[in-house]
């Protein structure tokens, strides 16, 4: 078994070498993986603020006079840009100049008046389908609000909203911490798929299979340089977001790192099932990044599991990249108990032991 | 050497037929130019989506009246959440630390009196603020909810009731404000600039890498030819790629397509020469194919994802990261191929687009030829 361990050790130190060799690789592990935090996570918002709208006023009564006024104190609307017809609206939207734009009938105030209901219009971009939703919200919190002020109804229950672990929901707060984790993936699997398709590339795939090492020795080795890359990256991210940032961190550093290992370990596994089968680098970085796409849009990052339909999400939950976001959010946000830590950790050992496996025998079966 | 000399065009044509060569034989080309966009398309079109839909929610109803019941029923009924009665708020605070719940909603003691006795009862709604866009669609849904129901009973003991005023919402383009509408046609962009980026990162790289490169150049080929006849082949696998989108968007999807053609193959076109530019001069650039990986993944593809106005909205982001997407090109590319499907051909809207992109498709090649003489002399 020390033979073994001996083995294993001098491969993985070989294929460390191998990576660090070259500096415009350590460059583009170390660098470029910095800015794409900083500049996606402060990207990547699907918040709506100062959004500009568009209105086409036809009446002059007190009830557009008070929604008006309304719409003019929230925050979240911007600039309100007066069109003189529904049809000049239409051509601006189509444009892109505005998200939208509130319709005021000539009859609204007169309604109201009356003891109906007065209509308000409300057009917006269909293209623009999560701006439009959030802005419909607002704009109909304004309407019933401004109705009630005009005219007392039997009271509706009222709602106190608190937000826990991030109170003012600061949206960074939720992508800085996923960046993380969506970076370490990207990392971990363009490094570990190319370990042994970079072999058969070069034509030393033959001396690889010469060697006195079994299978599993091999990858392990092999599995090496994509796991520290990712433990020491995405380790260093944390303590960058934590300290540089204005993103609390509650939770146990020892604790996210054992996370990030055993994420790093899941990752390159499926890396090394990808490399073993793969003839050169080329479709070695090209199945890596059949695997990483719908790892990304599939963890939980880009749009909830829960909104997915209900088959898919079994194999969300395989996704060891949305096991990471849970726990990154969790340590950094909520200050997740290790026992809950540990919850999410399990699977992610499963993927990586199954991954190996997975390897093993593409690996065997193809040097037979 | 010009390209009136005949002998141009019979030398772009060997290293065409070369490039050509070179990508039959390698099957996982046609993995990335007829897998990728399915895939892409089956994970826009139907796993990724924006509409909040079964949320999972904690409900404590500390009432347990029948008001209160019956708008604990309304919520289970309501598809935007997926409702979990608990009995007390001690129960619910791990499983929203845990993530086993997004929310809970608290309807507090004396709920039915208040209500009879013409107060307004607050309902408490604690969200997982890590999550911040369902958090912030959990409260505008659950208001939304409350509102009907309240304006339901009032109207249950006063037919005539009215509130004051109404909200009449209507989406041009896409009435159903499907999520899926304004994604997968995005998603298309997303699979041209990975074509275009990340294939062609590769070839000159890979070139490079293997000695090959000097073989390539010892030839008589000029600069420009040699780099026209590596693209051309990868242009028309990015136009097949978008046509295998396209269908799989009408026909699988049932996305409306009311624009031409023309102008579908016009913005293609003019984005395709805008990243397969970009991905060779990053290949020459770099002469290493993981570097060139990890570059084209850097400023082809997660930019076109994220900074391209595709998934989020661009008047949102950080002034500075706001001018940072005007040379992204995939950001010129988005709203033309939005609008092909959803409104029909803008041309006042498009051509500008067209022509910034041809600006990029110009700029990086006359780079790529320049890196790449300088390199011989």
């Amino acid at each position: 078994m020390s033979g073994a361990l001996v083995r294993v050790l001098a491969m993985a130190l070989k294929e460390l070498a191998v990576v660090l060799r070259d500096r415009r690789v350590m460059t583009t592990l170390v660098a470029s993986p910095v800015i794409q935090l900083v500049l996606f996570g402060l990207a990547t918002t699907l918040e709506v603020k100062n959004v500009s709208l568009g209105l086409v006023n036809r009446d002059t009564g007190v009830a557009s006079e008070q929604f008006l006024a309304a719409v003019g104190a929230a925050r979240n609307v911007g600039d309100v840009i007066v069109y003189p017809n529904e049809a000049a609206l239409g051509e601006a939207i189509e444009q892109r100049e505005v998200l939208g734009g509130m319709i005021l009938p000539p009859d609204l105030s007169a309604r109201v008046a009356r003891g109906e209901e007065g209509q308000i219009g409300l057009l917006l971009d269909g293209r623009r389908v999560n701006a439009a939703q959030i802005v419909t919200a607002y704009i109909s919190e304004i309407t019933a609000t401004t109705g009630l002020a005009l005219r007392p109804g039997a009271p509706a229950p009222d709602l106190v909203v608190r937000n826990w672990y991030n109170p003012n929901l600061d949206y960074s707060w939720f992508t800085l911490p996923g960046m993380i984790a969506v970076i370490t993936t990207v990392l971990v699997l363009s490094v570990s798929v190319q370990a042994i398709a970079r072999e058969r590339e070069f034509g030393t795939y033959d001396q690889l299979m010469a060697l006195p090492m079994r299978h599993w020795e091999i990858l392990l080795g092999k599995a090496a340089p994509a796991f520290l890359v990712g433990l020491f990256n995405g380790s260093f991210y944390v303590a960058m977001v934590a300290l540089l940032s204005d993103v609390p961190f509650l939770g146990s550093y020892p604790l996210i790192v054992l996370a990030i290992a055993a994420f790093s370990l899941a990752v390159s596994s499926i890396g090394l099932a990808i490399s073993s089968v793969a003839a050169n680098q080329q479709q070695a970085f090209l199945g890596g990044f059949l695997v990483i796409v719908p790892m990304i849009l599939l963890s939980g990052y880009a749009s909830p599991i829960d909104g997915m339909p209900a088959w898919l999400q079994p194999i969300a939950a395989v996704d060891p990249l949305s096991h990471l976001l849970a726990i990154c959010h969790g340590v950094f946000l909520k200050d997740m108990p290790a026992a809950m830590i540990a919850a999410h950790i399990w699977p992610m050992l499963a993927v990586a032991v199954a991954a190996l496996l997975l390897g093993h025998a593409l690996l065997r079966g193809r040097s037979n | 050497m010009s390209v009136r000399d005949p002998l141009f065009w019979r030398r772009a044509a060997a290293i065409r037929a070369k490039e050509w060569a070179q990508i039959w034989l390698d099957p996982s080309t046609f993995g990335l130019v007829v897998l990728m966009p399915l895939i892409l398309m089956f994970l826009f079109g139907s796993a990724v989506t924006l509409d909040v839909h079964g949320t999972r929610t904690g409900l404590v109803d500390l009432d347990r009246t029948s008001a209160s019941r019956d708008l604990a029923a309304t919520l289970a009924n309501n598809s935007y959440f997926r409702i979990a009665e608990k009995s007390s708020v001690a129960e619910v605070e791990p499983a929203l630390r845990s993530g086993a719940l997004r929310g809970f909603v608290v309807i507090p003691d004396g709920f039915e009196r208040d209500l009879a006795s013409g107060q307004a009862p607050a309902l408490q709604l604690v969200t997982d603020g890590s999550q911040v866009n369902t958090a912030t669609l959990l409260a505008a849904n659950l208001r939304g909810t409350l509102r009907g129901w309240g304006e339901a009973k009032a109207r249950e003991r006063d037919q005539a009731a009215h509130p004051a005023l109404g909200l009449v919402a209507r989406y041009t383009y896409n009435p159903e404000l499907e999520s899926r509408y304004m994604l997968v046609p995005g998603a298309i962009g997303i699979v041209m600039a990975m074509i275009g980026s990340l294939l062609t990162a590769l070839i000159m790289a890979r070139e490079y890498e293997r000695g090959t490169m000097e073989g390539l150049l010892s030839t008589p080929i000029s600069i420009p030819a040699l780099v026209l006849s590596k693209l051309l082949p990868y242009y028309v696998l990015g136009l097949a790629s978008t046509a295998i989108c396209v269908a799989v968007a009408v026909l699988g999807y049932g996305l409306p397509f009311r624009g031409s053609f023309l102008a579908l193959f016009l913005v293609s076109s003019a984005f395709l020469a805008a990243v397969l530019g970009q991905g060779l001069l990053i290949s020459a650039g770099t002469k290493n194919q993981f570097v060139s990986t990890q570059f084209a993944l850097l400023s082809g593809f997660l930019p076109s994802l994220l900074l391209s106005g595709f998934l989020f909205e661009i008047d949102s982001m950080p002034v500075a990261i706001q001018w940072l997407t005007y040379i992204v090109p995939a950001r010129y590319l988005i709203p033309p191929l939005q609008s092909v499907f959803l409104v029909g051909d803008i041309w006042s809207m498009f051509l500008p687009n067209i022509l910034a992109l041809m600006g990029f498709g110009a700029f990086f090649f006359l780079r790529v030829t320049r890196a790449i003489k300088r390199q011989i002399a």
